[in-house]
């Protein structure tokens, strides 16, 4: 019996054990404990810290609270967001991106959540508390110690310089140091408020024109009197740093005339004497890889240098490759190379790639009507924004290159895209696929006729083989050829065109 | 039979029941409640109330976006565009479809910015660069995923696409995805 008793107190044991180990709750996560603290102005306050990839992470709470702004988790649930001053940022655990409205501030490392709320990187504070207050962040790990400053006032040169080209007022400022700044912008007044720092102007303020009446620079504003009726935009130029504001008559006739002005060269087309051929991605970029390996950057460098010795052996042109070897290049430079070389006609070269292995054939393919709308649409909303005058300084341009190239130059597109098409189904034998459509970036921005080529795809074994041979690599370069010279002879026998601002009496 | 051996067998059987019993209370409390797996491999309680959306696949055979339905449980927005994204990397039921990028990436982050802006942070574990594709794959890719979160979640308009906690001027060398994306119906296969 005492055998019986002892077997029930062990199963009561067991069972008591089993329902104890089901109802507790799980540990909390194991926290490093480390704290560290910061020191503002004359205060110290605890921070925890935690180790990360890439810097020591930081209690955010603790700093809001001294520093100012609020920080609450967001509606959706993991985001989270901090208001400081009118500026709200967002942010979640595990990215290393913060948002600021549109505007994506990359991390040095990734913010946590830790036990008393988020946890972030050095950068995060001073993208954020650095930019709206002013403050300067330095963290000493020997001390554990966290150093807020708020920095002596500096003295900043600035000269202010104002031109007007071809309707276009634009007066650049440029600073002898990255000033904090903010933008006041309504009808006919811009001001510009330096928040922390002194200005002095060595040069004077320079005379107004039609379109900016007066430039005015005092210790802590810079003060722009516009004309009635004119409209705005600014940029940021960086090394040194340059704050541009272009002014131009507001009538949607009158700026649409001045940004053809400014942008196209003032030279008739008279001819196709340049043209570039863009060899797609190289580097470690390596586009679409085949079945057997072969990499999309190598056919298409091997193909767009023999195009460019049979062009310029054929043909009475110029002929530039974005790439001679294998390299990385962004698809913005390519653009921007042939828009350099004020070429007459960009080729990017492709080479295709399906989810499945039965697609093939060659293909054509102009900028999407669609992403030309949208890119308008941005073009609008960039010129309807105000206060924030630290955006991609290029934007703005690219957004004007980009309108005006494509509104003169898509249907030049298309016609050229239907001879490469013909040319290529000849050759190949090909059903005709058609001229297509898409957003592909390298389009975007070409201030001439572009059209991006995909000659195969390697994501069919047959002509996987095929794109690997020379006999048939030729018979793609000479349908390319033939197009060209086609569009060429189409072009420069058409009556001129004396309507433009070309130079030709 | 003698008392003891009697004894014996009824306490045996008692104690045999309890332990039964307890074995059974301790797996229900583990599981907690009824679960199963989403389309997206995610387990879910299916108990709660779901909800329908309509995932957007590349097809193998023809250059368009093809609907498959699934159910999701009913959520926040957040959860429901993970639910989402994960169901599109997990890949479709349909054996003609393919999952839009490998199943190896990983949704970091969401966040809703202004605008009817949403922005889909993906990562692959160990790679600096989004995958290599065609610019069909790349192209189907890109709109698998915006179409599909866009047009399932209401006061979406435009979804930006993010690797690493940056935006890429092009995933994989072709498509524009340095700005927020519209969905493209035009993808999209005409319903059966």
């Amino acid at each position: 019996m005492r055998r019986f008793v002892a077997f029930c107190w062990l199963a009561c044991a067991l069972l008591t054990s089993l329902g104890a180990e089901a109802q507790e709750p799980a540990p909390p996560p194991p926290t490093s404990g480390l704290v560290g603290r910061a020191i503002v102005g004359s205060e110290s306050i605890p921070v925890a810290l935690q180790p990360a990839d890439g810097g020591t992470l930081f209690a955010l709470t603790p700093l809001v609270r001294r520093l100012g702004g609020t920080l609450e988790q967001g509606a959706y649930g993991e985001s989270w967001e901090l208001r400081i001053l009118e500026t709200l940022y967002t942010f979640g655990p595990n990215s290393g991106a913060l948002l600021r409205g549109e505007d994506i501030l990359p991390l040095s490392a990734m913010p946590q959540i830790g036990a008393t709320g988020p946890m972030v990187p050095l950068d995060f504070l001073e993208q954020t508390f650095g930019d709206q207050l002013g403050l300067q962040f330095q963290w000493e790990p020997a001390t554990a110690t966290l150093l807020v400053r708020r920095p002596i006032s500096r003295t900043l040169e600035v000269v202010p310089e104002l031109v007007q080209l071809q309707g276009t007022s634009t007066l650049a400022l440029e600073f002898s140091d990255t000033p904090r700044y903010r933008i006041d912008e309504q009808p006919g007044l811009i001001e510009i408020e330096i928040l922390g720092d002194r200005l002095v102007n060595p040069w004077g303020d320079p005379p107004g024109d039609s379109l900016v009446r007066q430039v005015q620079v005092g210790e802590q504003k810079i003060r722009l009197r516009l004309a009635p009726g004119t409209a705005s935009q600014h940029y940021v130029l960086r090394r040194p740093f340059r704050l541009v504001f272009d002014v131009y008559p507001s009538t949607p006739s009158g700026r649409a005339a001045t940004e053809v002005q400014r942008i196209v060269p003032p030279r008739q087309r008279q001819g196709i004497r340049t043209i570039v051929i863009d060899p797609g991605h190289g580097g470690s970029e390596t586009g679409a890889i085949g079945a057997s390996g072969t990499e999309e950057k190598d056919l298409t460098l091997a193909i767009a240098r023999s195009l460019a010795r049979a062009l310029e052996r054929r043909l009475p042109v110029k002929v530039v490759l974005t790439r001679s070897e294998d390299l990385q290049m962004s698809l913005d430079d390519r653009t921007a190379l042939a828009n350099q070389n004020k070429a007459d006609l960009f080729v990017s070269l492709h080479v295709n790639s399906s989810y499945g292995s039965s697609a093939q054939g060659a293909e054509t393919y102009i900028l999407s009507t669609e992403a030309s709308d949208e890119r308008a649409a941005d073009a609008a909303a960039a010129e309807n924004q105000s206060g924030e005058g630290d955006g991609d300084p290029l934007y703005d341009l690219q957004l004007i290159l980009w309108d005006l190239s494509q509104t003169h130059h898509l249907s030049e597109s298309l016609r050229f895209a239907t001879l490469v098409q013909e040319e290529l189904n000849s050759a190949l034998e090909l059903r005709d696929r058609g001229v297509k459509q898409a957003p592909f970036r390298v389009l975007m921005g070409a201030a001439m006729p572009a059209v991006l080529v995909e000659l195969g795809f390697l994501s069919n074994p047959t002509e996987e083989k095929h794109l690997e041979s020379l006999d048939y690599q030729n018979q793609l370069v000479d349908s390319l050829v033939r197009a060209i010279a086609r569009y060429k002879t189409l072009v420069e026998s058409r009556p001129e065109d004396r309507s433009g601002t070309g130079d030709t009496p | 039979m003698s008392e003891r051996r009697r004894a014996l067998l009824i306490a045996g059987a008692v104690v045999a029941g309890l332990l039964l019993v307890g074995l059974v209370l301790w797996l229900s409390r583990r599981d907690g409640s009824t679960s199963t797996r989403d389309a997206g491999g995610t387990e879910v309680d299916s108990t709660g109330p779901m909800v329908s959306v309509t995932l957007y696949y590349p097809s193998l055979s023809d250059r368009r976006l093809h609907a498959e339905e699934r159910s999701i449980p009913e959520s926040t927005r957040e959860e429901k565009v993970r639910s989402i994204v994960a169901a599109l990397l997990e890949g479709p039921q349909s054996q003609m479809l393919a999952a839009p990028l490998p199943g190896t990436i990983e949704l970091a982050g969401v966040f809703f910015g202004e605008g009817g802006v949403i922005y889909l942070d993906l990562r692959q574990p160990d790679q600096e660069r989004p995958p290599a594709l065609g610019s069909l794959e790349e192209l189907l890719a890109v709109y698998s995923l915006v179409d599909s979160v866009a047009l399932n979640t209401p006061g979406i308009d435009r979804v930006a696409l993010l690797w690493n906690g940056s935006q890429p001027e092009s995933f994989s060398g072709h498509v524009d995805t340095a700005r927020p994306l519209t969905p493209n119906r035009k993808l999209l296969a005409e319903s059966p």
